[in-house]
Formats: structure tokens, C-alpha cells, sequence
């Protein structure tokens, strides 16, 4: 399946169509759209040196769909402040016009476990037309900020601290991911998602008190939130009532005594389908079990996986 | 009944899809299997399969391999679609890591082909449109780079520098950002 402009390429260069016909050089017989995929597996820096390879090679790099900025390609660690300001100054210059098309961009994913700027936010929300999929793992929120995107499908954030993130308006995602993480400040994080078909939650809600808002979302399928949390009333409360009328899907996974919490306000779970209670202790006479019964009118399974129970 | 029964037939056949290599070979294979190709289940959407479907870009060699990755992704597709597929409930999640580790290995084992062969089923992965195939085979090749520098990657894949030194210097100036 050589095009024939590459047979003509390799003719003109002379003395290398050896490599054509010899099958050596399989990968320049790759079209441009299957080297980009190639490259969409690779890390950004690794991309951007392709650079250098051939001719042909010279401007794949600036109008990647897909681009992987992971800080680990710069070897740089916490305390390895050289190798950080390096990765900074990459990052910067890789998304400041002129070079890679942001505009092209339809999936980032960042790792970067470093404070990411006003900047960055400002690239997703004005110049990132065509971005789908955001994902930001181990980063650091530490400004006043806002995901805003008016083309943002997916987004995901693994491990993020949120603590400087006030705002998600995004009005086509469709899905939400909040796995691990933390926000330590007081203040709410608010959603504003109406779109929204599925969202996950895997928080420890000890190291997410600001608690969530969220708009209202008519799409909303599935919502499974994962606590890590013995006090489930109490956590319950700082996530917003929003938040717990919402969920279908909830596994509760803590090892040591469960307990209903301080206060007796009622929480309503109004849309929980399915309760895993995973390696949960319910010595406490079933009384959190029984919570749960009482406050979810539409529970239809009910799963408890290595749970200690009570034996006289 | 002769009716009735010829209708059974067609629902039968209706099943199993015939594909056809550049070679002329045919494979008949089951339509849940023939779908993961976008490709191919558009062609049964629009009623083109009737008496085979040619594949002139994918000789009999490639074609038998990528029928047997889509035998396997097949299967895990159905799985997932009988099971609740709750990612938050641990008793299935238990049965579907067993799952997910036994796809692995066969994506792993898969992949043990020479280089010729891989670039073929990212041709085939790209012509038929099976994203999970041509995710696979890119991965593989993108590892096959990892942490090696341009010269390496020359050289392990015979790319010709057709630059002039002074071309690729003043390439490496304009993107010295990233090889710093």
C-alpha cells in the first residue's frame, strides 16, 4: 500500500529506493494519519524530536490530535528543581503559538504533579477548539481557576489537588472522572455540567472538604461515587445533599468501624441502584446497613464483600 | 413452511459473514466478530455483504490474525455487555480483572510478530477500523522507541536522513526546547 508520492520521494533522493523495494523502511511507508497515531502512543517530548528524523518527519509534530506531557520524560522529581523548570519551560513553549496547533488538539493528557498556571487554563478555555479529552493527573490547582471549555467531552483528574480550583464549566461533557485527589480549602468546587451522562467519584471526602455543587443534570445515567470514609452521614453532608440524591452507584470501602456520625440529619439516597459495602466492619449492629436500607427507596442490589459482621 | 423455512436460512446465514483476501481466500466468520471492524459493520448496515466481502488491501496472512484478535475482543465485548458492567461493584470487578488480565495476555502473546507483520496490521487495523487493534499495534511501535534518541530510532527503523547537516542544525536550533 505505498503511495506513489513516497515511491517518488524515495526515487528522487537517489540510492535509497533500495530501502522502498527491500521493505527496510517500513515505517516512512506509513501515511502522515498512521504516523501521528504512532506518535499520539508516544510522550510529547519524544514527539517533538521526530522532528529530526527526515524531511518527512519534519512538521508531523505540530499538528498532533493527541499529546502525552508526562513530567517523569524530564526524569524530574520533587526535589530536582533543575529537571522541573525544564519540563515548565517545555510545556510552556510546546502550547505557545507557533508551535504545536492546540487548535488540532482533540485529547491532552498531563501529568505533571506541579502547579499548573493561569496559562495553562487560559490555552484550554480560549485557543483548545477542537479538545474532547482532558486528562490531568497528579497536578496541582494552586490558583484561583477554572476549567472552562466549550468542546470538552471527557475529563478526567487523577490524583489532582484541587485545592485552587473554584470552577468545571464545561456544557458538552459528557463524562467526569474524580479519582483521588484532594481539596483541603473550604471552598466549594462548582460544576457546571448539564450535559452530563456519567460521572465518577473515588474520594477520601476527609481530604475533599470543600464539597461539590452541581448544576442540574437531566442526562445523568450513571453516577458511582467510591468512599473511603467511616463517618458516611457526616461525609455525606460536606458533598452536598446534590451530590448524594444523585448517586446510583455506591461502594463503600473502609476497614475499620463503620459509624452514622454526629447529628441526626437525614440523608435521602432517592437514586441509589446499587450499595457495595467492601471489607466494611458492621459490628455496629447493623445500624449503618440499616441506614442505608431506610433512605434508598429504589435499591436493587445489594452486595457485601469481605464484611465483618457481629458474632456474639 | 418452504417459505417459513427459507426464511430460517437467511437469519442463519445472515449470521456468519464470508470475508475475502487480496489472495482469494475466504474466512467465514460470525457477524458479532466481522463488527468490530467500523468497516465492515457499516457494509452490513448498508445490505453489501451478500456473496462476501472483498478486502483487496489485506492479504490471507494479516487477515487470519486480525479474525483472531477480533475472535477475542468479540467475546470480551459480549462479557462485558452481560455483565452489569458496574465499575463500582467489586464482585463483578473480581471477575472482570480475571478477565482483563487473561485479554492482556493474549494482546501480549499477539503482538510477538516480526516488524513486517505489525506494520501490516496497522495498515489492516487502519483500512478496516478496528480502533482497539490499531491502538495496540501503535503502542506497540511507540514502545519500541521509547527513551531512544532520532539516531537511534534511524537506525532501528533504516529511516534515511535526507536532510543536509546544515538543515538538521537549524532544525535542532528551532526546537532545542526539546532536547535540552
Amino acid at each position: 500500500m505505498e503511495s506513489p508520492g513516497k515511491r517518488k520521494r524515495f526515487n528522487d533522493a537517489g540510492g535509497a529506493a533500495g530501502y522502498l523495494f527491500g521493505d527496510r523502511d517500513r515505517l516512512s511507508v506509513l501515511p502522515d494519519c498512521l504516523l501521528r497515531e504512532i506518535m499520539s502512543h508516544m510522550k510529547a517530548r519524544q514527539v517533538v524530536q521526530t522532528c529530526v528524523l527526515s524531511r518527512r518527519w519534519r512538521h508531523l509534530w505540530r499538528s498532533m490530535p493527541c499529546l502525552d506531557v508526562d513530567y517523569k520524560e524530564f526524569g524530574a522529581t520533587y526535589l530536582d528543581y533543575e529537571s522541573w523548570e525544564k519540563f515548565e519551560d517545555f510545556m510552556d513553549t510546546l502550547l505557545s503559538p507557533g508551535n504545536v496547533s492546540i487548535a488540532l488538539l482533540d485529547t491532552l493528557r498531563l501529568r505533571s504533579s506541579w502547579d499548573l498556571s493561569n496559562l495553562f487554563a487560559e490555552h484550554v478555555r480560549t485557543r483548545c477548539q477542537s479538545l474532547e479529552d482532558l486528562e490531568l493527573q497528579s497536578c496541582r490547582f494552586d490558583f484561583q481557576g477554572i476549567i472552562a471549555s466549550i468542546s470538552l467531552k471527557n475529563l478526567v483528574l487523577k490524583g489532582c489537588m484541587l485545592m485552587g480550583l473554584s470552577e468545571i464549566a464545561t456544557p458538552a461533557l459528557k463524562n467526569l472522572v474524580i479519582d483521588r485527589g484532594s481539596n483541603f480549602k473550604e471552598r466549594q468546587l462548582v460544576i457546571t455540567a448539564p450535559a452530563l451522562v456519567s460521572v465518577f467519584l473515588g474520594v477520601s471526602i476527609a481530604i475533599f472538604s470543600g464539597g461539590l455543587s452541581l448544576s442540574d443534570m437531566p442526562s445523568l445515567a450513571k453516577a458511582s461515587v467510591t468512599l473511603c470514609d467511616n463517618k458516611i452521614v457526616d461525609r455525606f453532608k460536606i458533598l452536598g445533599s446534590g451530590v448524594s440524591n444523585m448517586i446510583t452507584n455506591l461502594e463503600v470501602a473502609f476497614s475499620q468501624k463503620m459509624e452514622l456520625g454526629e447529628g441526626s440529619t437525614v440523608i435521602q439516597f432517592n437514586n441509589l441502584r446499587t450499595l457495595v459495602l467492601n471489607r466494611c466492619d458492621l459490628s455496629d449492629d447493623y445500624q449503618i446497613l440499616g441506614y442505608f436500607l431506610r433512605n434508598s427507596p429504589n435499591m436493587e442490589r445489594l452486595t457485601l464483600v469481605f464484611c465483618k459482621v457481629y458474632c456474639a | 413452511m418452504a417459505s417459513a423455512g427459507s426464511g430460517d436460512e437467511k437469519a442463519a446465514a445472515a449470521a456468519m459473514i464470508t470475508l475475502i483476501s487480496s489472495d482469494n481466500e475466504k474466512f467465514e466468520v460470525t457477524e458479532a466478530t466481522a463488527t468490530l471492524s467500523q468497516t465492515i459493520r457499516h457494509m452490513i448496515e448498508d445490505g453489501c455483504t451478500d456473496g462476501g466481502v472483498p478486502l483487496p488491501n489485506v492479504t490471507s496472512k494479516i487477515l487470519a490474525r486480525v479474525i483472531e484478535y477480533c475472535k477475542k475482543h468479540a467475546t470480551a465485548a459480549a462479557g462485558e455487555e452481560g455483565s452489569s458492567s458496574s465499575f463500582s461493584d467489586a464482585a463483578f470487578l473480581e471477575v472482570d480483572r480475571a478477565f482483563l488480565e487473561e485479554l492482556e495476555e493474549f494482546d501480549d502473546a499477539f503482538l510477538e510478530v516480526d516488524r513486517a507483520t505489525l506494520f501490516d496490521l496497522i495498515l489492516a487495523a487502519n483500512y478496516l477500523d478496528i480502533k482497539g487493534l490499531l491502538n495496540l499495534t501503535c503502542q506497540k511501535v511507540a514502545d519500541s522507541v521509547k527513551g531512544k534518541t532520532p539516531e537511534q530510532i534511524r537506525e532501528m527503523y533504516n529511516i534515511v536522513n535526507d536532510l543536509t547537516p546544515e538543515e538538521e542544525a537549524e532544525i535542532r536550533r528551532e526546537t532545542q526546547w526539546a532536547f535540552e
